[in-house]
């Protein structure tokens, strides 16, 4: 005996053996049927089934799924009710439905590259506005420079120092430990620095100025979008990129470097602490340091913060420009804003990674 | 033949629709603007009046239809050099500059020469009665005063067309009738074409030659105060403008004068003039308050077409005394002039109702109704 199918419109009766032998045979047949039956009603009659195991159960909960729903079932014995409330029970718990997660992987795709093109044609307005600044020099208020540079730079320097001390601390203590047991307690000093310098440094900059001052840049701009500030700009002939947009992209190309240097600076103080603890002189720690960290290291990381400062400021300039209406528009673009900002300096730092090796930095 | 320029309007949107993202905004709104003429577009709030004014100023660009100054076609012209005037709820003033130089400022972007400058700005504060705020800095303003030198900012340099979003929404009412009378005088005088929006029908009323009533995107009826008033085309149009009394029913039939014969919910049966409406089709049926006419009497002693009707409450509104009735289950407002005689009328009296059958319309109930 063997399982069978018979297909009738709105009807779909199985019968013989489902279990996983025998299934397989309507599998198919079963599925389209249902398909077919989509938004219609349908019966599935199981009084023939002599023999059921979870193959059986599975087929009826793949019918389910291309149906669109529960279809009446005829004949289905009480073993049968619980096995399929037990499926529709897991199934809560674990939503499968391979289609949607390519689908919404293309979409994520979509948007990402969306987004990027989108900054990078912001980016390309930003920096024409830079070139032809001469024309508008007038619309350049140095103030609003001074503004951004002190909000996105001094006023963050409390922040780096201590996050960079941490930093020190925790990247030193956390190596020594293993580095103890090869008695290479030293190079925790270049292990630290280098990473510090080269990668961490730049990073954790942006981390920073991408959550106080990209999400704030876009709360500003977003605001006077939403108070039709922009729009009055315009109308006088007044440039909006040039006004609200380049005073804050230079001063974090500006800032950048500097937070950069007092983070590598703070991280470094924070390693210190922790070898020395540990017994190691200080000026063995500052050698070490000499000896391996060359000016090229700094130089390439302070090159790299600038871009990722560049980059901070336009994604949060951009999500302000873009601010729709509404009371949550203004914080879904700081939102946006942080997320981008963040997103984009640590694809930039790959990026990164890849040309200075092929450089030899 | 082409048409002489100053028989072009000065502004026209044709057929102009805008999505933002897949919701639709504006549907193919068409509006032309004449020279000297004020239109208001007035309608709730959401129902795409700031979108359409953005279209016109150039901040959105339409996603279809064409628009026109003079006839020329402006949609590929940057908002700086389409020739108007904008004024926002906002003054949105440069804060660094003084009054007098805020207003001189679009003089300046166009690069007019400094004796013009200073002429022009001086009329224009003078016309705006700002004159003595010149050496003002915004934050010295109040807000009536700072939306004066909006004003004074957008008409100094004589654009084709002025754009004004709400002006005076932020503004306290008397300040805001003030305003609305002072921007009218203004507006004859200098003889500029004016789009405004607004979502308060009074301002409408007071400010404009013609206005279009907008909802969800799309235009229900364009036409004078009183041609909206009188005879307003959809039952939206004849709630939104004005106090109006609704009543629905079923017609029953219509004669060859577009005459309805209704039966109200609650039983009377009127006669109103059909608007969009057959025989069988729900309808609502609106009276404007001031044409009900009443009496305490019965409603035989009225005469034909009088019904009786239950006075419930007497309010009192300075220029006429506003009457609420039960009439026929529904309660109906009937306004009359203060000075009326009022013997007999007191709440809970039984009194007779009346109107002309021309003044009662029975429309298409709106969408969900
Ligand atoms: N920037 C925006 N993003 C998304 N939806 C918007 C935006 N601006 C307006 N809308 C929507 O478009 C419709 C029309 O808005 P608007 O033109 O501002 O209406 P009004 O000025 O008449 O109040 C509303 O439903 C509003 O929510
Ligand atoms: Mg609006």
């Amino acid at each position: 005996m063997s399982a069978t199918i018979d297909i009738a419109p709105g009807r779909i009766t199985l019968a013989g053996e489902l279990d996983a032998r025998h299934a397989g045979a309507v599998w198919t047949d079963a599925l389209t049927a249902a398909a077919a039956a989509k938004g219609k009603p349908l019966i599935v009659d199981l009084t023939g089934v002599t023999q059921w195991d979870t193959a059986g159960i599975t087929l009826l909960a793949d019918i389910e799924t291309v149906f669109g729903g529960t279809p009446a079932y005829a004949g289905a014995t009480e073993q049968v009710r619980a096995l399929l409330d037990r499926v529709h029970d897991a199934r809560k718990i674990l939503p499968r439905g391979g289609a949607e997660h390519v689908a919404s992987w293309w979409a994520v795709l979509v948007s990402f590259l969306t987004a990027a093109t989108d900054g990078i044609a912001f980016l390309g307005e930003a920096v024409l506005a830079l070139v032809t600044l001469p024309t508008r020099a007038k619309m350049f208020r140095r103030q609003d420079l001074w503004r951004a540079a002190d909000q996105a730079g001094v006023r963050a320097i409390p922040l780096v120092l201590l996050l960079g001390v941490l930093i020190g601390l925790i990247l030193a203590f956390q190596s020594l430990v293993p580095m103890r047991r090869f008695g290479a307690d030293l190079y925790v000093a270049n292990l630290v620095a280098i990473s510090l310098i080269r990668e961490l440094g730049p990073l954790l900059a942006a981390v920073i100025l991408a959550g106080r001052s990209g999400s704030a840049f876009a709360a500003e701009i977003g605001t006077m979008k939403v108070n039709q500030e922009v729009d009055a700009l315009i109308t006088m002939g007044l440039d909006p990129v040039t006004m609200l947009v380049l005073p804050r992209l230079l001063a974090t190309i500006i800032v950048m470097p500097a937070l950069t240097i007092v983070l590598d600076f703070a991280g470094l103080i924070g390693m210190a602490l922790v070898l020395v603890g540990d017994g190691i002189p200080a000026v063995a720690i500052a050698n070490q340091i000499a000896a391996w960290v060359v000016p090229g290291d700094l130089y390439g990381a302070l090159a790299k913060s600038a871009v990722f400062g560049a980059t901070i400021a336009t994604v949060g300039c951009r999500a302000g420009m873009a601010t729709g209406l509404g009371p949550e528009a203004v914080g879904v673009s700081a939102t946006r804003a942080v997320v981008g900002g963040i997103v984009s300096a640590i694809v930039l730092d790959g990026i990164f990674a890849i040309v200075f090796y092929r450089l030899g930095i | 033949m082409p048409l002489a320029p100053q028989h072009l309007p000065r502004l026209a949107l044709n057929g102009i629709s805008y999505r933002y993202g897949e919701i639709p905004a504006v549907s193919a709104l068409s509006l032309a603007i004449a020279r000297g003429e004020c239109v208001t577009l007035l309608g709730p709030s959401g129902s795409g009046k700031s979108t359409a004014l953005a279209m016109a100023a150039g901040f959105l660009r339409p996603v279809s239809g064409d628009i026109r100054i003079d006839g020329r076609p402006i949609m590929r012209t940057p908002p700086h050099r389409r020739d108007i005037g904008v004024v926002f709820q906002d003054a949105q003033l440069l804060p660094h500059l003084t009054v007098a130089e805020n207003v001189a400022f679009p003089l300046r972007m166009r690069n007019r020469g400094r004796a013009e400058r200073e002429k022009a700005v001086r009329e224009m504060l003078t016309l705006t009665r700002l004159a003595a705020y010149a050496a003002r800095y915004p934050h010295e303003l109040s807000g009536g005063q700072a939306q004066r030198v909006a004003l004074a900012r957008a008409l100094v340099f004589a654009p084709r067309i002025v754009l004004l979003d709400e002006p005076f929404g932020a503004l306290d009412r008397q300040l805001r009738e003030e305003m609305q009378i002072e921007l009218r005088a203004l507006q004859r005088r200098l003889g500029v074409a004016m789009l405004h929006v607004t979502h308060d029908q009074d301002e409408a009323m007071v400010l404009s030659d013609r206005i279009a009533v907008i909802e969800d995107g799309s235009l229900r009826q364009i036409g004078t105060p009183a041609e909206l008033y009188d005879t307003p085309a959809d039952a939206f149009v004849a709630r939104f403008l004005g106090e109006n009394n609704r009543l629905p029913g079923r017609v029953e039939s219509i004669d060859e004068d577009d005459m309805a014969t209704v039966s109200l919910a609650g039983g009377a049966r009127i006669e109103a003039q059909a608007m969009g409406v057959g025989p069988g089709h729900r309808c609502i049926v609106a009276v404007r308050p001031e044409r009900i006419a009443l009496a305490a009497v019965s409603a035989e002693e009225m005469g034909d077409g009088a019904f009786a009707a239950v006075l419930r409450e007497v309010g009192f509104r300075g220029t006429h005394l506003r009457l609420v009735l039960d009439f026929a289950g529904q309660t109906l407002v009937v306004r009359r002039p203060a000075a009326a005689p009022m013997a007999g009328l007191h709440p809970g009296a039984e009194v007779a109702i009346a109107w002309q059958p021309h003044h009662a319309r029975a429309f298409r109930p709106e969408a969900g109704e």
